[in-house]
């Protein structure tokens, strides 16, 4: 339990080794997601795989995606997240080297048959005020992220978009038993 | 069907649920984390009304209340139609109630206390002043119970949390669709 939120928390702010690519075998397929558009040139430079929204909606809007490997089982994903709040998230982020200002919601959701977290909240970046959606979605070996960020002000109306681009981006990885 | 878009459709219309706290069969709000009752809320909208304990609703006019209208729907019809609904299906649906809907930010179908349920995030208009709207639409036997959430335009995101809150701890007596 202990292990699974401190990965947890380690990953929120670190780049993993997620290749900048729009699919991965066994682990995503990000190469048709309706309304979104995979970005080479920016998951090269971020160093992870980035797709914008699809021409030029909700403008500075992306988001991308980082694995981690991680075991746990269903039980152990659902603690971890179910003893989540947006004060631990924040604290976790702002452990990792975020520059996190606010959290709004944390909830536990079911997305892709497995356990999985959503959270909003603000932070900054180089000064740059935004607003973001994470996601994270347990599996049997490998924990998911996906992060949608926006300009700060302009989350409420980019929320449909970004969830749809976390249910509509396949997760290939073994859901946890 | 049909019905059950009826009244779906008349979300927007003050429903005839008795402003109290606790209406049997229907729900108990008598106690909700982090939410009171308001007399005064209640007593002005004519629907049953909460405020957040942690105080602020004066200022940014965050509540919450609750309304039902009689539908005759199936788990199968409810999930049909909350599946079938989008921000702007369901900010049209509103506008034929009469209400100025500005924008319609997310329509999603959840599980609330086993019963099909759908959230819609929305900013509308009430005598000129513009509101954020978290309304969740829950299906049971035999009606349609709303949640509806309001803040200040601005004020969702601080908001957010306690909104989902009260949607959670509002202990709903009304039984699941078959």
């Amino acid at each position: 339990m202990k292990r699974v939120v401190l990965s947890i928390a380690a990953l929120l702010g670190v780049t993993s080794g997620t290749l900048a690519q729009d699919h991965l075998d066994s682990v995503y397929d990000g190469r048709e997601i309706a309304g979104w558009v995979y970005n080479a040139e920016t998951s090269e430079a971020v160093g992870l795989p980035t797709w914008y929204p699809e021409g030029g909606a909700f403008a500075g809007a992306n988001c991308n995606l980082e694995t981690l490997a991680l075991a746990a089982s269903s039980q152990e994903w659902l603690e971890a997240f179910y003893a989540a709040n947006p004060a631990t998230v924040g604290a976790q982020l702002q452990a990792s080297g975020v520059d996190w200002r606010q959290g709004y919601l944390t909830e536990v959701i079911n997305l892709h048959g497995r356990p999985a977290m959503r959270n909003l909240w603000a932070g900054a970046h180089e000064n740059q005020g935004f607003e973001a959606m994470m996601v994270s979605i347990s599996g049997a070996e490998q924990l998911v992220i996906i992060r949608c960020s926006i300009q700060t002000g302009y989350l409420l109306p980019a929320l449909q978009a970004f969830y749809q681009f976390a249910s509509d981006i396949e997760i290939e990885t073994t859901p946890p038993q | 069907m049909q019905k059950l878009i009826f009244g779906l459709a008349a979300l927007a219309i003050a429903s005839t649920a008795a402003a109290q706290e606790y209406a049997e069969g229907l729900y108990d709000g008598r106690n909700v984390p982090g939410w009171v009752y308001s007399q005064a809320g209640s007593q002005g909208s004519g629907l049953p009304t909460w405020v957040p304990a942690s105080g602020g609703s004066d200022v940014d006019g965050a509540n919450c209340n609750v309304g039902a209208s009689e539908v005759q729907g199936r788990r199968v019809d409810y999930l049909e139609y909350f599946n079938a609904v989008t921000p702007q299906i369901f900010a049209e649906q509103m506008r034929a109630g009469g209400t100025v809907v500005r924008s319609g930010h997310l329509t999603e179908v959840i599980d609330l206390n086993g019963r099909p349920a759908m959230r819609n995030v929305l900013t509308a208009e009430v005598g000129g002043q513009a509101f954020n709207f978290a309304i969740v639409s829950v299906g049971t036997n035999g009606r349609l119970v709303t949640l509806t959430c309001t803040v200040f335009d601005g004020g969702y995101l601080d908001r957010i949390q306690e909104f989902y809150d009260f949607a959670e701890g509002l202990t709903l007596l009304a039984p699941p669709p078959l």
